[in-house]
């Protein structure tokens, strides 16, 4: 085998905990009530599209977007509109929900993935214009945990040469094995999604990147992409954050991109596995992102799986399902144990980027208290990016941010490695954020 | 004895020099300061609390007498130093009430139950990042205290949860109102003693379900007001302090609670 390809520059080695990856991925039954949040992506708010009381279909348009940078939110199944009020959502902000009653609860989700036609469509017919408006219609985002819009990833400006699209099956954090799990079970459709995108760049060079703790994803991807010429499976170390865009990219290229800057940038467009699914989805049965694939793990869930849900289960569905005992829940946590957002409301719904749920029965490491930071740098030689977060938090701290201390501050990543090594426990993800919002309100 | 006296002497000389030089220098240097900045320097507060608008309290009174201006009035002096300020600069001042900084929340710990803990940074724009709301009311005050560390005056303090101003300290500077990011802290006249301390929107079923004391846009106080100085917006009662006559008709007639009637002594904190 090659040598395993990685970033160079920090990273830290959490244990992989992937309870689920042997699991196949299960379907539910469509939930007695769903919530669908109106926002589920980075950009311009939506504009509600139905009101009280309407009947929708299963993929019509429930809120349309407002502009370039944002994203179309439709129904996952047949139902009415019973609600729209505000909810909190999986993280704990409060934010606009449309709660709808489906008209068939109970009916197994798989029957109605079945009933959706198949159309057997020629990629190398449909023209990149074609391509864009489809995945922007069907309110594609990423689906890594960002939920930036995936039609705006795909149109860079015209002097930004694109010359290699990376695919992001890295999936570095801890307990997640949804990526893993599709990689594993719908791999030809994944390569059927690849084709589709790679028609929108003259045909550039493919990556797959997969972490090489994945050998079956990594088995099965080269067989069947051996006879194709431009794409290429590339097995990665085990090192978070791997699937971080930037880390992806120079692992992959050993491409750099710059401060402040994008991937097109270097001339690279990255999307994960599950986003280029979801594209496939788009063209092969003409679904709007309504579903997505959910890992559920946790020490507090006995058999930990992988389960496609609609947009706007609520939790509490996936607590029946799985016959996790609600008492013994002290922790859970939306997304991987590292970037995701810890949860209060058992009620909250799934969105188009909840890639797990974990619950777990302590929280020893959210109770510890802040303590005054050591000075010791273990955060300065774990940070991907480079940056001084000790001296950076201290500035954020004390209100005084120096003005060349902005631009790194608004580079870092949020992966939280820094955290996870800091033997003060100090919050530094969250003063990184905060002084985010600083330097936001300030411009 | 002769040898004492060259010293001297030398000293002596030194010293005339130096003064001399001193003195040149006193003239050929010296910049012309209006000494009424001093004057007005004196009047002023001298908190350096930055609620005018500038850096501080001598910086406000090089632009009010540079500019012959005492606009905007200092926030934080009462009416006579500001007469006292526009006299000394041959300026008319409208004397304006004194303005203090008033939370429109009762979400206490009692009134709004908790519905997560809270292990992160202890700052009310950290928190926003992770939830709305640390209580049941997503419009309730966080409690976590950016506006006490911003006051410059020892007026805020924070109690079950909420913030309590001592309106004797308040000096009406505005610091706080900036440093809340969810807008609950409003200015009003310090004689309006009748405040709705509630900033629900929300619909009055799914308020009251948040908090008990919440305003649920019911209504009775516009009704009960004879001087049409309340009126409901979004489910949210707000007072008009220009027409308020502090009658307290609206406080008997508000079935939760959410008007409350402050007496003319300040409300004890701590």
């Amino acid at each position: 085998m090659l040598q395993l390809r990685t970033f160079k520059r920090g990273g830290i080695y959490p244990p992989h905990e992937k309870l689920s990856a042997d699991a196949k991925i299960i379907f539910g039954e469509i939930p007695g009530n769903l919530l669908i949040p109106v926002n589920q992506h980075i950009g311009r708010p939506l504009k509600i599209t139905v009101k009280k009381g309407d009947a929708v279909k299963r993929g019509d348009l429930l809120a349309e977007s407002t502009g370039f940078i944002s994203s179309n939110v439709h129904s996952p199944v047949d139902g009415k509109v019973l609600k729209i009020f505000r909810f909190p959502l999986l993280g704990g902000l409060i934010r606009e929900v449309i709660q709808i009653q489906p008209t068939e609860p109970g009916k197994s989700f798989k029957e109605v993935l079945e009933s959706d036609p198949y159309f057997d469509i020629d990629i190398g017919s449909l023209t990149p214009e074609a391509i864009r408006k489809r995945i922007e219609e069907a309110g594609i985002v990423g689906m890594g945990g960002a939920g930036f819009p995936t039609h705006v990833k795909l149109s860079p400006p015209p002097e930004k040469k694109i010359d290699a699209l990376i695919i992001n099956g890295a999936e570095c954090e801890p307990y997640i094995t949804a990526d893993h799990r599709v990689m594993v079970e719908r791999s030809s459709e994944i390569i059927k999604g690849i084709k589709i995108l790679q028609r929108l760049f003259e045909n550039v060079p493919v990556y797959i990147g997969i972490e090489e703790n994945k050998p079956d994803a990594l088995k099965i991807l080269d067989e069947l992409v051996s006879k194709d010429g431009d794409i290429l499976i590339v097995p990665l170390k085990a090192k978070y954050p791997q699937g971080g865009e930037k880390q992806l990219i120079k692992a992959v290229l050993n491409r750099e991109v710059p401060s402040k800057g994008l991937p097109m940038d270097v001339g690279v467009v990255v999307q994960n596995v599950a986003t280029v699914l979801a594209v496939y989805d788009a063209f092969y049965y003409n679904r709007p992102l309504t579903e997505r694939v959910v890992t559920v793990s946790g020490n507090v869930v006995n058999q930990p799986g992988n389960i496609l849900l609609p947009v706007g289960t609520p939790v509490s569905y996936v607590v029946k399902k799985f016959e996790i005992d609600v008492q013994k829940v002290r922790l859970l946590i939306a997304g991987g144990p590292m970037m995701g957002r810890t949860s209060h409301s058992f009620e909250s719904p799934v969105t188009k980027t909840t890639s797990a749920l974990l619950f777990f029965d302590n929280r020893v490491f959210a109770e510890r208290r802040e303590n005054p930071c050591l000075r010791c740098g273990s955060c300065l030689r774990v940070c991907p990016m480079g940056l001084d977060v000790a001296l950076y938090t201290q500035m954020i701290k004390a209100d005084k941010i120096a003005p060349e201390a902005k631009d790194h501050i608004q580079d870092c990543i949020e992966c939280g490695s820094c955290a996870f090594v800091c033997p003060a426990d100090r919050r530094l993800v969250q003063w990184m954020r905060l002084g985010k919002t600083i330097i936001r309100r300030e411009n | 004895m002769f040898e004492i006296v060259i010293p001297g002497l030398i000293l002596a000389g030194f010293a005339l020099i130096s003064a001399s030089g001193l003195f040149v220098a006193s003239k050929k240097f010296y910049v012309y300061e209006d000494p009424r900045i001093d004057e007005v320097e004196e009047l002023l507060p001298g908190a350096n609390c930055g609620g005018c608008g500038f850096a501080g309290c001598r910086a406000y009174a090089e632009n009010a007498v540079n500019n012959k201006t005492v606009d905007p009035p200092c926030p934080v002096a009462d009416a006579e130093a500001m007469q006292a300020v526009a006299r000394l600069l041959d300026l008319e001042v409208e004397v304006k009430e004194k303005q203090v900084a008033t939370l429109l929340c009762k979400g206490t710990h009692e009134n709004s139950r908790s519905v997560m803990e809270y292990y992160g940074i202890d700052d009310c724009w950290a928190a926003m990042l992770v939830a709305n709301s640390l209580k049941a009311c997503a419009f309730s005050c966080l409690g976590l205290g950016s506006c006490v560390r911003a006051c410059s005056f020892d007026a805020m303090l924070l109690k079950d949860g909420i913030v309590v101003i001592d309106e004797e300290k308040c000096t009406g500077c505005g610091m706080c109102l900036q440093a809340c990011p969810k807008n609950l802290l409003f200015m009003r006249p310090v004689s309006g003693q009748v405040i709705v301390t509630c900033s629900n929107t929300d619909r009055g079923a799914d308020a009251r379900k948040a908090c008990k004391i919440a305003c649920i846009g019911c209504m009775k106080c516009e009704k009960s007001c004879h001087q049409n100085a309340i009126h409901v917006n979004d489910f949210l009662a707000s007072i008009d302090y220009e027409k308020c006559t502090n009658c307290g008709d609206c406080v008997a007639a508000c079935p939760t609670n959410a008007i409350e009637m402050r007496g003319q002594e300040v409300y004890v904190t701590a």
